[in-house]
């Protein structure tokens, strides 16, 4: 049942973005109908690969842009899906880059997960209790140091292969997939203890 | 950005077991957005689409200018030319 209804969304994204390929410049209609689509989940992906509230929407904006005028080159040979998702791992991954430039760290400076703005506060684990299943998962989530969150978010919600997440962070195939584990394994016992 | 495919070889393969819950909510997790946000998208667009016809035209301008000018250039001559011709 709920791979048929998958097929259905499938077929109407489909549709989409046949039309908006051959859609003119000018008209956003249908381009706009595929932002309706994916607007939450892109938000949801950039605020917690970045941790940046306040820019999250701003930079899912920018990606759907991106894929605007990226369309023309879009051949199909991965699903839409998947292509919006790759500019968005790029757009965010530069946004860290500025951002932790700013504050002379790099997500992949493996030093940084002792750092103490990398540390959950104390008082985080003690807010999971009120809150319903989905926050409690965004909440720990966001309470990851970047070095295990960013690989976690590449791997578990965008479903990106290992070998693509170690050429978008330039670390090791084995370094990702060790991040990986140790992020599951973190995000497992916070819960646990929430 | 290119769009090659992506290797599913590690797409819950043997060695990347599935990840179980609550891990596998992950998926699953979506954000409100405003309701601007798509109007949002729509005027970045449209910006950036303004702002590459300007830079365009100003680089098309001068070449314009010059072929303007080069024609109004080879009409007075040729006028001058049958002007003598008389």
């Amino acid at each position: 049942m709920r791979e048929g209804l998958q097929e259905d969304r499938d077929d109407g994204e489909e549709e989409l973005l046949q039309k908006a390929l051959r859609a003119p410049e000018t008209d956003l209609r249908a381009f706009e109908q595929l932002i309706l689509c994916y607007q939450k989940r892109i938000v949801a992906d950039c605020r917690y690969m970045t941790r940046d509230e306040s820019n999250a929407e701003d930079l899912a904006q920018e990606v759907f842009v991106k894929a605007f005028f990226g369309l023309s080159g879009f051949e199909g040979r991965s699903s839409f899906r998947h292509w919006l998702q790759r500019i968005k791992v790029h757009h965010c991954l530069n946004h860290i880059k500025k951002q932790e430039g700013k504050k002379r760290v790099s997500i992949d400076d493996g030093a940084v997960e002792e750092s103490e703005q990398f540390q959950v506060p104390p008082t985080a684990h003690r807010d999971f209790e009120a809150m319903d299943d989905r926050e409690r998962i965004a909440a720990i989530l966001e309470s990851l140091p970047s070095t295990l969150r960013v690989p976690l978010v590449m791997r578990d919600m965008d479903e990106i292969s290992y070998e693509e997440i170690a050429t978008s962070l330039h670390i090791g195939l084995s370094a990702v997939k060790m991040r990986i584990k140790r992020a599951r394994e973190e995000f497992r016992r916070r819960y646990a203890s929430a | 950005m290119s769009d090659q495919p992506i290797p599913k070889s590690s797409a819950l393969s043997d060695e990347d077991p599935a990840a179980g819950e609550p891990i596998a909510e992950l998926k699953e997790l979506e954000r409100e957005t405003s309701a601007f946000f798509v109007r949002g998208v729509r005027k970045k667009i449209h910006r950036r689409t303004t702002t590459s016809q300007l830079l365009s035209f100003s680089w098309q301008m001068p070449g314009m200018a010059f072929a303007a000018l080069g024609n109004m250039v080879i009409h007075i001559l040729s006028a001058l030319t049958i002007r003598k011709g008389e």
